[in-house]
C-alpha cells in the first residue's frame, strides 16, 4: 500500500475522524467554567507576559511592530503546533479499549487530535483578527499565502505526531520527555525574537526547522505585507512532506503490534 | 475458502513475545543495547493450530477458561492484531459487539454518544439519522438523551450500546461478553434481537462464560483450553465438557498429597445400576469408598449438584443431615453413601463431593475436593421448565 491509499482510506473514515475530533473538543471544555475561552487564553496570557517581558524589561527587536501583535502572531501557529503534540502523542494509549476491541485506521485518532488543535486555533485567531484592526494592519495580495504556509504547517504537524503517538505505543517515555520537548522547539523557533536576529552563517541550519519558515512567513504575510521567502518556504515544504511521508509508513508498519504490545 | 462458508480459520496460531505483552521503557532497551544483549524473548502462545469455520447464518458460542484464548481470537477476527501464522478468512462485513462502554465517552450525553458509538463501528451519519428513532425506541432512555451519560446506570450504558448495535447491518457479528449487564427485561430483548440477526442470515460468534445465553443462541460450541481447540460440537455435549475441564483444573491446584483417596466410586439407581440418564424424580445412590491417608478429626461430607450452567441446584452436607462429624485414624478405609431423588427437570447436572475437617488450629481444612465425580442427564418427558420438578397436580372442575 501507498501513501495515496492511506490517505483515501482516512478520507474514507471522515466521518469518525470528525466525531472524534468533535469528542476531543468537546470533553475538553465540558464542565469548564469558561469552556472555549480557555483556547484564547492559553495565547493571549503568553502574549501579554511575552510583551512586558521583553518589550518592556527586556528589548527585543520586533522589526519595528508592535511587539503584542508581532509575538502574538507566532503564538497563534505555535499553540497549534505544540496543542497538537500533546494531544496527539497519547492519544493512540488514551484510547486503549478502542483500539484492543475494533478496527480501523489507528491515525484516526492523532490526526482527529490535531484537527481538534485546529479548532483551537481556528478560535484564538478571532483575538488576532480584533488586533489586526487595532493596529491597522495593512491588508495585501499576499495573504493569499496564509493558505500554503497553514497546508504546510498540517503537514508537517501530522509527520511529527504519527511518529511520535506510533513511538508512544511502545515507550511511554515518549510522553514525559515531550513537555520538555516542545519547550526547546520553541526557543529553537522564532517566537519571542524576529528571524532576523539570526547570523547568517547559522540561518540556513536554523531554518531546517519548518517551525521557524512557518512562523516567520505568518509574520512576514500578516505584518509586513509581505510574500514568505520562497526559497525556504520551498526547503520548509519538502521537509514536512518528507516527514510526513515517512512517518505515516513507520506508523502504518507498527500499527497492527499496537493492540498486542499496548 | 467453502461456497457456503462465510468465516474459516485454518491453522490460525497466535503467539505473544512476554516482553512485548507491555510496553517497554527506553532505558531498558537502551541498557540491554549497551550490554549487546537481546531482551529475554520468553513468549506464549495464546493459540495454537486453530482451525474452524462458520456457516452463514450459524451462531457459534466460544467457551473456555480464562486465558484460553477467546478474546484473541475476537481480536484476530476483527483485524485488530495479526495471527503469527496461519489463515483468516472472512467474507462480509464484521461488526463487533464490543464491551459496550468501550466507544463511549462519559461526558457526553446519550444522543452525543449514539453518533459517536455508531461511527466507531462503522455506522455512517446520514443512516444513524434515519434510525435514530428506532434506536431510542428501543433503549427505552428517550428521556434521558440529553443527560451526559455519566449519570447513567451500567444498566442504561448497556442498553444504550446494545441498542446502537442492534441495529447494524452487517454478515458476521462478534459478540464479547456483554449480556452480563442489563437487567433481565432487557437481556431477553437482546436475545431476541440477535435471534433476529441470526434469521436474517447474519452469522453470529459469541464469547460468554454465561452458558444459559450461548444455550439461547447457538447449538455449536467451540470450546477453548490452552489455546487450542478442545472440543467443536454439540452445544450441551460441549459445555458439559467444558465444566469438566474446568474442575480438573481446580483438583490440579489442590495439595499434592491428598489427605483423603478416592479408592472407588459410583452412582447407581434403585436397581443398582450404574446410570448417566435418568428419569425425573429417580432415586439415586453416590457411593464412595475412601482410604484416609492422615489422621483425620471432625471429618464431614458434602455433597452438591450442579446444573451444566453452573448454578448450584443442592448442596448438602453429612454434618447437617447426621449433626455429628467424624474422626478416622490413618489408614482408615471410609465408604460414603449418599442416596438423595433427582427431582430436577431437562438437562445435565454434575455430582460433586467436598470433604472438610478440622485442621491443626481447628479450623475447617478442605481434604478432598471434586465438583465433577459424575455426570448425568435428567429426562422429564413432561418438559416443565426450570430446575426442580416439584410434582405438581393440577386440578380443574367446573363448580356449581
Amino acid at each position: 500500500m501507498n501513501i495515496f491509499n492511506y490517505v483515501r482510506e482516512i478520507i474514507n473514515y471522515h466521518e469518525l475522524v470528525a466525531n472524534i475530533a468533535l469528542r476531543d473538543i468537546k470533553i475538553r471544555y465540558k464542565q469548564s467554567v469558561l469552556g472555549i475561552l480557555w483556547a484564547i487564553l492559553q495565547p493571549v496570557a503568553m502574549m501579554v507576559v511575552f510583551t512586558i517581558i521583553f518589550s518592556y524589561f527586556i528589548k527585543i527587536p520586533s522589526d519595528h511592530i508592535p511587539y503584542p501583535i508581532f509575538s502574538y502572531t507566532a503564538l497563534l501557529p505555535w499553540t497549534f503546533f505544540a496543542t497538537s503534540l500533546s494531544f496527539a502523542v497519547p492519544s493512540i494509549i488514551s484510547n486503549i479499549n478502542l483500539v484492543t476491541k475494533i478496527y480501523f485506521p489507528r491515525e484516526i485518532f492523532p490526526v482527529a487530535s490535531v484537527l481538534a488543535a485546529l479548532f483551537d486555533f481556528c478560535i484564538s485567531a478571532i483575538i488576532f483578527l480584533v488586533m489586526f484592526c487595532f493596529y491597522r494592519m495593512p491588508v495585501t495580495v499576499n495573504i493569499f499565502y496564509l493558505m500554503p504556509l497553514l497546508a504546510i504547517q498540517v503537514i508537517f504537524i501530522l509527520g511529527v505526531v504519527l511518529f511520535a503517538s506510533a513511538v508512544n505505543v511502545y515507550y511511554r517515555d515518549v510522553r514525559y520527555v515531550m513537555p520538555f520537548i516542545i519547550q526547546l522547539w520553541m526557543y529553537l523557533s522564532p517566537v519571542i525574537y524576529p528571524i532576523s536576529i539570526i547570523p547568517g552563517r547559522l540561518k540556513i541550519l536554523y531554518m531546517l526547522n519548518p517551525m521557524a519558515t512557518i512562523i516567520d512567513g505568518y509574520r512576514r504575510v500578516l505584518l509586513l505585507g509581505k510574500p514568505p521567502d520562497l526559497f525556504f518556504l520551498t526547503l520548509a515544504g519538502g521537509i514536512s512532506l518528507l516527514t510526513f511521508v515517512l512517518s505515516y509508513h513507520f506508523f502504518k508498519k507498527i500499527e497492527m503490534t499496537f493492540a498486542d504490545v499496548i | 475458502m467453502r461456497e457456503n462458508k462465510i468465516v474459516q480459520l485454518t491453522d490460525v496460531s497466535k503467539m505473544y513475545y512476554l516482553g512485548q505483552m507491555g510496553y517497554r521503557t527506553l532505558r531498558e532497551d537502551l541498557l540491554n543495547l549497551f550490554r549487546g544483549r537481546k531482551t529475554e524473548e520468553r513468549h506464549f502462545w495464546a493459540l495454537k493450530n486453530v482451525s474452524f469455520d462458520l456457516g452463514k447464518g450459524e451462531s457459534v458460542g466460544i467457551i473456555g477458561a480464562n486465558g484460553a484464548g477467546k478474546s484473541t481470537i475476537l481480536k484476530i477476527l476483527a483485524g485488530v492484531t495479526r495471527p503469527t501464522s496461519g489463515i483468516v478468512e472472512k467474507r462480509g462485513k464484521v461488526g463487533a459487539l464490543i464491551e459496550l462502554t468501550a466507544g463511549f465517552h462519559s461526558e457526553l450525553t446519550g444522543r452525543e454518544n449514539i453518533y459517536l458509538y455508531g461511527s466507531i463501528i462503522g455506522l455512517r451519519k446520514e443512516y444513524i439519522n434515519r434510525l435514530f428513532d428506532a434506536i431510542v425506541d428501543f433503549s427505552g432512555l428517550s428521556q434521558f438523551l440529553d443527560t451526559p451519560i455519566k449519570r447513567y446506570s451500567s444498566g442504561m450504558l448497556a442498553r444504550l450500546g446494545f441498542s446502537v448495535i442492534a441495529h447494524l447491518d452487517l454478515d458476521i457479528l462478534l459478540i464479547d461478553e456483554v449480556l452480563s449487564v442489563g437487567d433481565f427485561v432487557f437481556q431477553s430483548k437482546c436475545i431476541g434481537k440477535m435471534l433476529e440477526y441470526k434469521e436474517k442470515g447474519v452469522s453470529i460468534i459469541f464469547v460468554s462464560h454465561n452458558t444459559d445465553s450461548i444455550r439461547k443462541l447457538c447449538k455449536r460450541v467451540i470450546l477453548l483450553g490452552n489455546g487450542k481447540v478442545e472440543f467443536d460440537g454439540d452445544v450441551e455435549e460441549g459445555i458439559n465438557k467444558y465444566y469438566i475441564l474446568y474442575s480438573r483444573a481446580k483438583v490440579e491446584t489442590q495439595k499434592s498429597v491428598p489427605a483423603i483417596e478416592l479408592v472407588k466410586k459410583s452412582l447407581k439407581n434403585s436397581l443398582g445400576q450404574a446410570v448417566t440418564v435418568v428419569e425425573t424424580g429417580e432415586q439415586l445412590c453416590l457411593e464412595l469408598n475412601l482410604n484416609a491417608k492422615s489422621e483425620l478429626k471432625e471429618t464431614y461430607f458434602a455433597l452438591f449438584i450442579r446444573h451444566s450452567n453452573g448454578m448450584i441446584v443442592f448442596d448438602t452436607s453429612s454434618d447437617l443431615l447426621n449433626r455429628e462429624k467424624y474422626d478416622f485414624a490413618p489408614g482408615q478405609l471410609i465408604s460414603l453413601k449418599y442416596e438423595f431423588s433427582a427431582n430436577l427437570l431437562n438437562g445435565n447436572y454434575l455430582v460433586g463431593v467436598n470433604i472438610a475437617g478440622s485442621g491443626a488450629d481447628s479450623s475447617p481444612e478442605y481434604l478432598f475436593y471434586d465438583n465433577n465425580l459424575f455426570s448425568f442427564k435428567v429426562i422429564d418427558h413432561i418438559s416443565h421448565q426450570g430446575i426442580a420438578n416439584l410434582n405438581p397436580k393440577c386440578l380443574v372442575e367446573p363448580r356449581e
